[in-house]
């Protein structure tokens, strides 16, 4: 069995398809295994789809923030855009 | 008319601004730099507007020149990210990993229900303003691997960071973005 350690930088890391097969294939069996990665892995995924879920938000730009373009750099901007067109 | 004819470079900043404004904010962490880059992305899209086919909404068109922009910003910013050899080290004790895979400890749990919390408006607000305050000694590789969906390969040459450091890093980045998470968001 390969050594949590491994499989937790492995999992930290979280580019499995950038692993060659022989060395993914292990590291799923003992995710299976092993409780403690068993859970490290589902944090991490968890995580991900989080961020996933966040990309589709941004996307459909539905998220409200506090943050806008300031009155000053809206000013600059259109400024320097009338220069330039 | 398809979506060429219908913009107007004027209407760019009321249309489009704070939604470029949001995007480039929460991916460099710092109101300057992305107020320039937006303002870097309207001017290049002056420049560019012949070679734009319409087919894709305006908004959308921008925004692909925008995610250049804050590449090159990033590109421009990293320092070299200290790693410390122990820092590993110390990860792995605190996941509590023992020798011949018998676990004593798991990681900590959530302290709220993620799923249900990804279902409710409120909480992309505070998810992002954690993400906005990642530091940039995480944040820079954090929003390359994880918004952008680069490579360990492009990442490490972009940040001057050794591949097998960067496990640390993004590690050190989903721990402080998950305790922001339970410090800020209140199931309702
Ligand atoms: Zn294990």
């Amino acid at each position: 069995m390969i050594a949590c350690k491994q499989v937790a930088k492995a999992l930290a890391n979280h580019r499995y398809y950038e692993l060659p097969w022989w060395r993914r294939i292990p590291m799923f069996i003992h995710i299976k295994l092993c409780v403690m990665c068993g859970e490290y892995h589902s944090q991490v995924v968890t995580m991900q789809k989080g961020m996933r879920d966040y990309l589709e938000h941004e996307e459909a730009g539905d998220v409200e923030t506090h943050i806008h373009l300031s009155e000053k750099a809206k000013q600059r901007i259109q400024d320097a855009m009338k220069k330039e067109s | 008319m398809n979506n060429k004819e219908l913009t107007n470079p004027e209407d760019w900043i009321a249309e489009h601004g704070d939604y470029l404004m949001q995007f480039a904010f929460v991916r460099l962490r710092n109101r300057a730099a992305a107020e320039d880059a937006v303002q870097e992305t309207f001017l290049a899209g002056i420049k560019a507007l012949d070679r734009y086919d319409g087919k894709t909404p305006v908004r959308y068109w921008l925004r692909g020149i925008l995610r250049h922009k804050v590449v090159d910003y990033i590109r421009k910013a990293s320092r070299e990210i200290a790693v410390d050899e122990t820092e590993g080290k110390e990860i792995l004790d605190s996941l509590k990993f023992k020798a011949f895979g018998i676990p004593t400890q798991h990681p900590p749990e959530w302290k709220f229900d993620p799923e249900f919390a990804y279902k409710q408006k409120e909480f992309w607000e505070v998810f992002y303003g954690c993400m906005s305050h990642l530091k940039d000694s995480m944040g820079q590789a954090f929003t390359l691997r994880e918004l952008e969906g680069w490579s360990t390969e492009e990442i490490c040459k972009e940040l001057k960071l050794k591949p097998n450091n960067l496990w640390v890093v993004l590690h050190r980045a989903r721990t402080q973005l998950k305790s922001c998470l339970e410090a800020n968001w209140i199931t309702p």
